[in-house]
């Protein structure tokens, strides 16, 4: 199924019911919510640890390009991608 | 035999009680109901729920019967959310006011998953042989969806509410659900007493393959959709609890703990209780919960199929109602049986011609 990517311009936040956790005992965050239990990897975790409401995913995308010293450019794509995958499952919402 | 690695559960199911206001003919709690006075109190629960986190538990289930039946509900809400779980409640809905509601809402309930019996206001009487079952239903969900708390509706399909699938699917939509559950109706424990009535057509069964994916495609991002297909009529094992002691344990109203909730079919097993070991040492040393890890347990047929680390096996207590062993293949697997199809050969719904109001057998109130 093709879906369309949302744009950069949205504010994407959790959705009801939606939350970011640490799991202790497996040394990795998860993303717990109505028979939804994501396991994060790096990546992920550094996107949705930037998930505050409040900002935009272009936001979003400058602040990962700083923090890891790459060039947003090169990491638009994954990010639009990710949050999009995350809407379509309704982890968060726009 | 290989070492079996016994990964940490993530999932507990709760069941608080085995009470229950309604009396739907597909219970899926045993014949045999725990008693109210069986039942292990707050404290005991909360030592559950705080032994599970420590376990790797990350969501708790909080189930029943009615877990409304419990007058100590919020504290059992509140004790789980403490530990810092994940608070899913599966209820009916009925036996719950507003006021109540926003208590267990206050007190951390994350999601509720509420249970339809039918669109049609006779057919959920006469499934849940109560009046206005639905309507207490369609009041109880409008409140969830005021508190902004998400719903799942778990709509239970059989032969008598099948046809009205996509009313079904409509009304999800107009409760504002997030999810909904098609589940047909699995025939274990009470359940298993009216196959008769409740097993629907072949004819039903490939046009809700159809009706599920086709609203699958056209309400994507809007609602999601989980489907439970007639066992009965698959071809492979459904992969029984994620496979026995792997993903999640069940704590029964009394504290005995189980690998899966009919487990306590299979007599010969002794279930410990939370009351006398810790959920650790039940998790990792029980006989019972290392009974049908790995493969060691299978018969040949299933350990050296490729399918064994898709569906684990499938369902131990369908293996001995069916074969009379717990360890043979799951009988609706079609590589272990390809002739006798075991189970679809006892029952031809479609050419049986039943009154099914007089058929039903209702499960008493306990």
């Amino acid at each position: 199924m093709t879906v369309d990517l949302i744009p950069p311009s949205v504010t994407p936040q959790f959705d009801y019911g939606v939350r970011l956790k640490h799991d202790k005992v497996r040394e990795r965050y998860v993303v717990l919510g109505p028979e939804i239990l994501i396991e994060l990897n790096q990546t992920g975790t550094a996107i949705m640890s930037e998930i505050d409401g409040q900002s935009t995913i272009t936001d979003i995308i400058s602040r990962l390009a700083t923090r890891f010293e790459v060039n947003q450019n090169d990491i638009t794509q994954d990010v639009v991608e990710f949050c999009t995958s995350m809407v379509m499952r309704r982890v968060l919402r726009t | 035999m290989n070492q079996v690695t016994i990964p940490a559960p993530q999932v507990l199911l709760a069941e608080v009680t085995h009470r229950c206001p309604l009396q739907c003919p597909y219970c899926s709690n045993p014949t045999e109901l725990i008693k109210n006075d069986k039942e292990i109190s707050t404290t005991d629960w909360g030592r559950v729920f705080s032994e599970a986190a420590d376990l790797g538990v990350l969501q708790v289930s909080i189930s029943g019967g009615e877990p409304a039946a419990r007058r100590d509900l919020t504290e059992l809400i509140r004790a789980a959310r403490d530990a810092d779980l994940y608070v899913n409640l599966i209820t009916s809905g009925i036996g719950l006011t507003r006021g109540r509601l926003d208590d267990l809402v206050e007190a951390g309930c994350d999601h509720i998953q509420l249970s339809l019996q039918d669109v049609d206001s006779e057919g959920a009487k006469l499934i849940s042989n109560m009046d206005r079952s639905l309507e207490r239903k369609l009041d109880f969900a409008r409140w969830v969806r005021e508190l902004s708390v998400p719903l799942t509706v778990n709509a239970v399909m059989h032969r008598l509410n099948l046809d009205r699938l996509s009313e079904t699917i409509e009304l999800a939509l107009e409760l504002g659900a997030r999810r909904l559950e098609v589940a047909n109706v699995q025939y274990h424990g009470w359940a298993a007493l009216n196959k008769q009535v409740l097993m629907p057509t072949q004819e039903q069964s490939s046009r809700t393959n159809q009706i599920v994916a086709e609203a699958r495609e056209s309400l994507n991002g809007r609602l999601l959709i989980d489907y439970v297909p007639v066992d009965h009529y698959a071809e492979y094992p459904k992969s029984c609890m994620n496979g026995w002691g792997r993903v999640a344990l069940i704590v029964a109203p009394d504290g005995s703990v189980l690998p899966c909730h009919n487990a306590t079919t299979l007599e010969h097993l002794s279930f410990p209780n939370v009351r006398d070991q810790s959920l650790s040492t039940i998790w990792y040393e029980s006989p019972a919960f290392n009974a049908y890890r790995g493969d060691s347990w299978m018969p040949e047929i299933c350990r050296s199929c490729d399918r064994k680390e898709i569906d684990f096996g499938g369902c131990r207590c369908q293996a001995l109602a069916i074969t009379g062993d717990a360890s043979a293949a799951d009988p609706v697997c079609s590589r272990a049986y390809p002739h006798a199809l075991v189970i679809s050969t006892d029952n031809d719904p479609a050419s049986s011609d039943l009154d099914t109001e007089d058929q039903i057998m209702y499960r008493p109130n306990s």
